[in-house]
Order: C-alpha cells, then sequence, then structure tokens
C-alpha cells in the first residue's frame, strides 16, 4: 500500500525514512485536521490515532506544534475534561474555520495526488 | 503517574530542557508553546507504562525541541521580513559558536552543560536577590540614623546578625518567588529577571557610598578619593608675603580641619615624624596643646609642611614667589627668596606669633 502511495520512497529503506519525515512536515495540517475531523482528541491521542494509521515517523512534538499553531490561527478550540486515569486533559475541536480550511486543503492535495499520480504513471514523465 | 511529585519534577525538568533549546523562537510562538507544553507533557506522562521515563516516550529533549521548532517555523518564516531574516543569518554563525564555546567551558570544568549548570546557579540568584531587597529595605530603614547607628555597629557582629535575621523573610521571598515563575511563561520571566537585576543593583548602590555617611573622616577620606582638589600636589612650602620661606607649619581650612594635603610616602626622605610630634616645636598651635603628655593627635593638626626633608625650595622662576619690588624697604631680596633652604636647618624657624595663623578648631 505504501509502495503504492509513495513509488519512489522504497528505493533504499533509509531514504524512506528521511523522505517521507519531510513530505510529512508538509502535511501536518491536513493530517491533523483530518483525524480532529473524525473525533475530538487530546495531543497524545491525537498521535495515537496517527501511529495507528502508519505514521510511524511523526513525533509528539510535530502534532503539538502543529496543534498549538492550528490553535493560534482559529482553526481549532480546545476544552479541558477530566480524566479517569490522571489529569485532566486538552481536548481539540475543529472549528468551523477549521473545517473549511481542511476542505480546502483536502481539494488542494487531491488534485496535486492525482497529477503527481498521473506524472508517476506515464512512462517517461510526461502528464 | 504524573501525580507523584517524582513524576511532576520529571515533566518540569523535561519542559525546562526543551525551554533551553528554543530562545531563539520567536516570543509569541515560544510563549504559546511552552504556556502548553507541561500540560501536554502531563497528559503525555499520565499515559506512559510504568518505569517508563519521559526520554523514552519522546525522546531526548532537545530533539523535541528541534522537532517543535521546525513545526513552528512554518508559520514563523513567513511572517519574518527579509531584514531580520538576514540579520538572525547573519549572527547565527556568532551565537552558535559562542554556544559551543560555552559548552566546552563548563563541561572542562566539570560541571556538564552549560544551561544544565545555569539552572542550578538560579537558586544562587535568587539568595542574592532577596539579599539585595534586604539591603534596600535595612538601608532605607536606617537610612535617617545611619550615621549614629552604623560606626557603632560596623565595629561588631551585631550588624551582622541584624542583618542576617532582617534578610530571612527577603531571601524566602525571593525563593518562593523563583520556584513559582518557573511555571510562568518566558515573557514573566524575563520581567522578573530584569526586576531582580535592577534590584540588586539598588540593593548594592547605597552601600558603595555610605562610606560618606559614616562621619566627617569617612566622608573626607572617601571625597578625597573622587574629587580632590589638590590632587598632584605633593608638598608646601610656605613663604612669608617678604619671601622669607616658611617651615614647621599646619594648614587648616575655615572650620579649623586640618589639611591633609600631599603624601609623606612620596618623599624621597621624611622628617622622623610627618605630623612634627618630634621634629617641631607647636608653638606656632596655641590650643590645644598637642603634646601634652604626650597625647598628641595627629588627625587633630595634620601634617607639618613642608613634609619631605630633602626636596629643594622652589625658586621665584619656578614658583612664581612674590619677589619685592624694593629690596631696600620690604624685606629679603629676590635672591634671599629664592635660595633653597633646609627646612631642618637654621632658617627653618618658626615664624614670630604674630604671623602665624591661630586656627581655633572646632572640636
Amino acid at each position: 500500500m505504501r509502495i503504492r502511495r509513495w513509488p519512489l520512497l522504497c528505493i533504499e529503506w533509509y531514504c524512506v525514512r528521511v523522505d517521507r519525515s519531510q513530505l510529512l512536515k508538509g502535511l501536518l495540517d491536513i493530517i491533523v485536521l483530518r483525524v480532529l475531523e473524525t473525533g475530538d482528541a487530546y495531543g497524545y491521542e491525537i498521535l495515537r490515532r496517527l501511529r495507528g494509521s502508519g505514521f510511524d515517523e511523526l513525533g509528539d512534538a510535530s502534532v503539538y506544534g502543529t496543534l498549538r499553531r492550528l490553535y493560534r490561527s482559529g482553526h481549532l478550540s480546545t476544552y479541558v475534561q477530566p480524566s479517569e486515569s490522571g489529569p485532566n486533559r486538552k481536548y481539540y475541536a475543529l472549528t468551523e474555520t477549521g473545517r473549511k480550511h481542511l476542505s480546502g486543503m483536502r481539494e488542494a492535495w487531491e488534485d496535486v495526488s492525482a497529477k503527481m499520480q498521473a506524472l508517476f504513471d506515464s512512462p517517461k514523465g510526461q502528464p | 503517574m504524573t501525580d507523584t511529585p517524582q513524576g511532576a519534577a520529571d515533566v518540569a525538568e523535561y519542559r525546562l530542557a526543551v525551554e533551553r533549546h528554543l530562545a531563539d523562537l520567536p516570543e509569541p510562538i515560544r510563549e504559546d508553546l511552552l504556556n502548553g507544553l507541561e500540560d501536554h507533557l502531563t497528559e503525555v506522562a499520565a499515559d506512559r507504562e510504568p518505569g517508563t521515563t519521559l526520554e523514552d516516550l519522546l525522546g531526548r529533549p532537545e530533539a523535541y525541541a528541534r522537532e517543535l521548532r521546525e513545526t513552528a517555523e512554518i508559520e514563523s518564516e513567513g511572517r519574518r521580513d527579509g531584514f531580520w531574516r538576514s540579520v538572525q543569518a547573519g549572527l547565527e554563525p556568532s551565537v552558535t559558536w559562542i554556544r559551543a564555546k560555552t559548552e566546552q567551558y563548563t563541561a572542562s570544568a566539570g560541571v556538564g552543560e552549560a544551561g544544565e549548570f545555569r539552572r542550578k546557579l538560579k537558586p544562587g540568584w535568587w539568595v542574592l536577590r532577596g539579599l539585595a531587597a534586604a539591603a534596600l529595605v535595612y538601608y532605607l530603614i536606617a537610612g535617617g540614623a545611619v550615621l549614629v547607628t552604623l560606626p557603632v555597629l560596623s565595629e561588631g557582629i551585631v550588624q551582622l546578625l541584624v542583618f542576617a535575621v532582617m534578610a530571612l523573610p527577603f531571601v524566602w521571598l525571593s525563593l518562593r518567588l523563583g520556584a513559582m515563575s518557573e511555571q510562568w511563561g518566558i515573557g514573566r520571566r524575563r520581567l522578573v529577571a530584569l526586576g531582580g537585576v535592577v534590584l540588586v543593583w539598588l540593593g548594592l548602590l547605597p552601600y558603595a557610598t555610605l562610606p560618606s555617611l559614616y562621619g566627617p573622616d569617612y566622608g573626607q577620606s572617601f571625597v578625597a578619593d573622587f574629587e580632590d582638589p589638590n590632587e598632584g600636589v605633593t608638598n608646601i612650602y610656605p613663604y612669608t608675603e617678604d619671601g622669607e620661606p616658611l617651615a614647621g607649619v599646619y594648614l587648616f581650612d575655615q572650620d579649623g580641619n586640618p589639611l591633609w594635603i600631599g603624601d609623606p610616602d612620596a618623599c624621597d626622605r621624611l622628617h622622623e615624624d610627618p605630623f612634627g610630634a618630634e621634629g617641631y616645636s607647636d608653638e606656632a598651635v596655641p590650643t590645644p596643646d598637642p603634646l601634652e603628655e604626650g597625647s598628641y593627635d595627629e588627625a587633630e593638626y595634620g601634617y607639618l609642611y613642608p613634609l619631605c626633608d630633602s626636596d629643594p625650595w622652589p625658586t621665584d622662576e619656578a614658583s612664581g614667589l612674590p619677589v619685592p619690588e624694593d629690596s631696600g624697604a620690604s624685606g629679603p631680596t629676590g635672591e634671599q627668596a629664592t635660595e633653597p633652604v633646609d627646612p631642618g636647618g637654621e632658617q627653618s624657624t618658626a615664624p614670630a606669633e604674630d604671623s602665624t595663623p591661630s586656627p581655633e578648631p572646632t572640636e
């Protein structure tokens, strides 16, 4: 599955790690917003969901930094809920602005992705 | 997990380590990241397995900070204008070099990382800040009575004990403030640090100038150190209006205090006693008798001039001494006035009583 989505990244194992990490940095916003579209979550829970989806390269700092940046931009809101297993947790939720932002980014991504796929599928690199 | 003090300490320590590596981020972004970071780390720590540390889960703090910075700078790079970006880029090699050298310096001294060492020094700074606050208050309270109390108290350990007792609550408050400010944002902590610097400066400033309040003697010596009106004068050669050299002279100001001009130590050859206790008669100084019962008070009359035994007396060409217009009527000739005189010799007799200043010391 990964090979189909990231064909170039599977030439060498170590190249995969590095390139995926750099690619993912540009996609952090859409990744985090998409996770929160499926349901509110606190910081570490978002990371766990992402790891469950195969984004092993993403670190907690990347997720936390992205959450704070999206919050400052008004794409996210927060609320605190008590936890049974420990201290209160700060949950992040998508705002209306965030939903619009995600929608726009998703369209852009699908457009770019389709064009990239066509580019790679073309025998001589011609679209 | 973070219910335990150890868990909370781990979180605080990890946060501090991350913060140290985010110093170059724009203020609003760093503030926002750090304000929420401790809560976030607490959540992470609550989800960790027993026996694992935050580093096990999140990696080393510097790597965490690097990742955090990269994420935050996606936005900040766009906002920063070209000028500041170029300034930062220009300074970056120097900053990196300074950081590396600082790390080497502390590591070679055996105290570990510079940031860690700075953190260990913080309580010391807090204590100093508290002492400065106490010193300032002490000065403000005792300022009015300082002329009376300090000369007495400074003689013993009493002053130190009084100050130590008084300083205890101030040091406690400073320590408390320092511990609390660890949880605050970088902006507030910088404000507290700036206040501390000002406080230390103000707290120590009064004591730097305090000697001038101790009394006339302290004041004179203190002022003389900084604004001596006779700076550069090493000796005094008194003459009468006739050009007759005078030796064995005391000098007083309008209040009857001795004028301390010159430095006996600078003489090539000094009288046996620069105060004249042995070498000169004190007939010129009528009251009180300086030699009474051998209790000569040197501070009461000052030096006896000329100070040095071997210096030649200045000539009229060098000194501009008054030369009588008519040598027959008004006294000695210019030759007499300019001839070097041995202060210890025959010519160094004290002048007539009616020609000698007769100050009446106020004390």
